[in-house]
């Protein structure tokens, strides 16, 4: 079966201090339709570098590797670009959008994707009947459709406003980049549900997380291992467990042992 | 340190487009004198603190004409309502309208609230309240207004009266030879007396409009005034405000710059009574080589008195824009609350701004805080919309926009906010047109 995501040896860098910095060193990772992956590591081990450069972020700069998207080149395609094609990154810090409206730009974003797709686009009552019906699924304010992007929200109201986003957005490949953490037991419930209910088998997810919590929710197909910029090590759901009892260091010290 | 006679134009520059009609006629001496101040001392170069940043060369080498009284009411009714909103806000309003610094009577319908009087300018000595304190007079362009000066506006809001909105237009009608007028108005708020007045100043071809506003709030008194300068591209403007805030007064200006070759919003508010409030905020939102300009000076003259300068310029293309804030807390005028901000988006590698905060305090108790950003559009926030899918330039558009609406969060009026919302939109999206 041909993958829905494929990753081959990338390397990425961020300029800091006018000094370059790997971030990436040659990471290869394969997800097929329909599953749900998920990427755990210690911190600093470039978990959320990989997420903001398969959604295109420019401030990362990749010097080898590939990645293909539903048979396309990820890598030459802008961010907008990759949103139509069906890629979503929920953002482990949403952006705060003071003076824009939420749902001004809820609609834009839906009719953006809609236009490069090649679908009809929503008009007003139309697009805020659809947002409102997702609002209630996950146990969100109406009030929230006022405010300005993120301006004011707590850190669960900016989880959800990812997941309302993404719902919106059809994507049928979404990157969760720690959505979970700062959540509370019923915000992460909230949150895995959204994830849940688009399950299908046209839509795959990579999950980044620290929490074996989210995954009881949440329950991947396959479990990967990041470390300074490489996948290190996968495994099914045991992995994740493993990892929750023994900690990172020690279950890396046995795929030191594994990879030599 | 460069000499005096250094930090002026050479007698021949500025001052030439203008001297052919400086009056040497001594029975009016009041012009006589302003003439011969201009004369010595011509118009500032880049070097006078106070004109470091807008070079006056741009009102060109073309001398002005005496701005006639154009009774061509068919161009000036077709400026009027191309105004933003016309249909929707403004001609609603009651108005008193100007062209080319002349009341025009059929234009205008003056509401009852408001005494109008126009009269032959004799020197404005009584009204120059200001004089004394900060040597106004000496200001090149206030020097030029009282050499030039015709009319003189009488506006008067009687005491107690509520005289609600009130738009005031000043429009140009300059053609291929520039023209020049110089108008001089008096604004009388009496005691408890409210108004709040829309001036807008637009026009077509190629002018300089140098009006100079005498501002008397009294006691109590209450006035919102919102400048709007849609100038067009070959207008100049230079405008000095004068104002004086009698005990509790409040004088709380709005100014929206839309393009214009050179505009100049230069505002000096005297607070000198106990407990008096001046806000001079502004947006200016320029592109090709546009020159945008606030300078205000406001002086605190007595305790417990309050003064806001909030002002936010978004520059394209070769644009510039010029924020000059002064504090001046004198001695005595204790409890002073001052706050001054400054913030600028820079969309072009070429376009400048330029901020320039001073505090003179002489209280010892005193609040005064000041601020300024400068900067591009945010890349995360750049990211964030387009990883939605939202294309590159829309994204940039909707940055801008909430920039440029949040800047207007000041004006609590809803309409004004409306119509103020409207023409910046319809601005920066015109601007954009013409350079893409």
């Amino acid at each position: 079966m041909s993958q829905l995501l494929e990753i081959v040896d990338l390397h990425a860098h961020v300029i800091a201090d006018e000094q370059e910095k790997q971030i990436l060193r040659g990471v290869s990772l394969s997800i097929p339709p329909g599953e749900v992956h998920v990427v755990m590591g210690p911190n600093g081990s470039g978990k959320s570098t990989l997420s903001y450069v398969l959604a295109g972020c420019d401030a990362y700069k990749i010097t080898s590797g590939r990645v293909m998207f539903r048979g396309q080149n990820l890598l030459a395609m802008k961010p907008e670009e990759r949103a139509a094609l069906g890629l979503f990154l929920a953002f482990q810090n949403p952006v705060e959008l003071p003076g824009v409206n939420n749902a001004h730009f809820l609609r834009m974003a839906v009719n953006a994707v809609r236009r490069q797709r090649g679908q009809e686009e929503l008009d007003a009552v139309a697009f805020l009947k659809q947002a409102r019906k997702v609002i209630e699924t996950l146990s969100m304010a109406p009030d929230m459709l006022k405010r300005a992007v993120n301006v004011g929200f707590s850190g669960g109201e900016k989880k959800r406003n990812e997941v309302l986003q993404m719902t919106l957005l059809e994507p049928c490949f979404a990157i969760l980049d720690e959505t979970d953490s700062g959540l509370d037991v019923d915000a992460l419930r909230v949150v895995a549900e959204g994830v849940n209910r688009l399950r299908s088998a046209e839509f795959s997810a990579l999950v980044i997380t620290h929490h074996q919590k989210l995954l009881e929710y949440l329950v991947p197909d396959r479990v990967h291992v990041m470390a300074n910029g490489q996948m290190i090590l996968s495994g099914g759901i045991d992995l994740a467990r493993q990892i929750d009892q023994e900690g990172y260091v020690h279950v890396m010290k046995g795929a030191s042992t594994c990879l030599k | 340190m460069p000499k005096v006679n250094e930090l002026y134009h050479p007698r021949s520059d500025i001052l030439s487009l203008f001297s052919h009609r400086l009056c040497v006629d001594s029975s009016q001496k009041w012009r006589a004198e302003a003439a011969a101040f201009l004369a010595r001392k011509g118009f500032p170069n880049k070097r006078v603190e106070q004109w470091q940043y807008t070079d006056l060369r741009v009102l060109g080498n073309v001398p002005y004409q005496m701005a006639l009284q154009d009774n061509n009411h068919v161009c000036a009714k077709k400026l009027l309502h191309a105004l933003p909103e016309w249909h929707d806000v403004l001609a609603f309003l009651p108005r008193i309208v100007f062209v080319n610094g002349y009341f025009s009577p059929v234009l205008s319908q003056v509401p009852p609230t408001l005494t109008l009087t126009s009269q032959h300018f004799n020197g404005g000595g009584e009204n120059d309240f200001f004089k004394d304190t900060l040597h106004i007079g000496q200001q090149p362009f206030v020097a030029l207004n009282t050499a030039l000066a015709d009319e003189e506006i009488l506006l008067q809001v009687q005491e107690g009266v509520e005289a609600g909105q009130i738009l005031m237009v000043s429009l140009a009608l300059g053609g291929e030879t520039p023209i020049s007028f110089h108008p001089r108005y008096t604004l009388h708020i009496g005691k408890g007396a409210c108004l709040s007045l829309v001036s807008v100043n637009t026009g077509e071809g190629r002018y300089c409009h140098n009006p100079v506003l005498n501002i008397k709030v009294e006691n109590n008194a209450k006035l919102k005034h919102l400048t709007l300068f849609q100038e067009g591209d070959q207008g100049c403007v230079l405008e000095t405000v004068c104002a004086r805030i009698a005990g509790h007064g409040v004088y709380d200006s709005f100014a929206l710059t839309l393009g214009g070759r050179l505009t100049r919003h230069e505002v000096y508010v005297l607070l000198a009574e106990t407990g008096g409030i001046a806000n001079v905020n502004g947006v200016q939102c320029l592109s090709s080589e546009q020159i945008g300009d606030i300078t205000s000076v406001m002086v605190y003259g007595a305790s417990e008195c309050a003064s806001r300068q909030t002002v936010r310029t978004v520059l394209s293309e070769y644009a510039r824009g010029v924020f000059q804030g002064k504090v001046i807390v004198r001695r005595g005028a204790q409890k002073a609350d001052g706050y001054q901000m400054s913030q600028a988006l820079l969309l072009s590698d070429h376009a400048e701004v330029n901020v320039k905060p001073e505090l003179e305090i002489y209280a010892d108790n005193v609040r005064c805080s000041h601020g300024a950003t400068v900067g591009a559009l945010d890349e995360d926030q750049l990211f964030y919309l387009r990883s939605r899918g939202i294309p590159e330039d829309e994204a940039q558009n909707i940055l801008i926009e909430a920039f440029l609406k949040e800047s207007l969060s000041l004006l609590e009026d809803e309409r004004l906010r409306r119509f103020c919302h409207a023409g910046l939109v319809r601005s920066f999206y015109s601007q954009k047109g013409a350079s893409s």
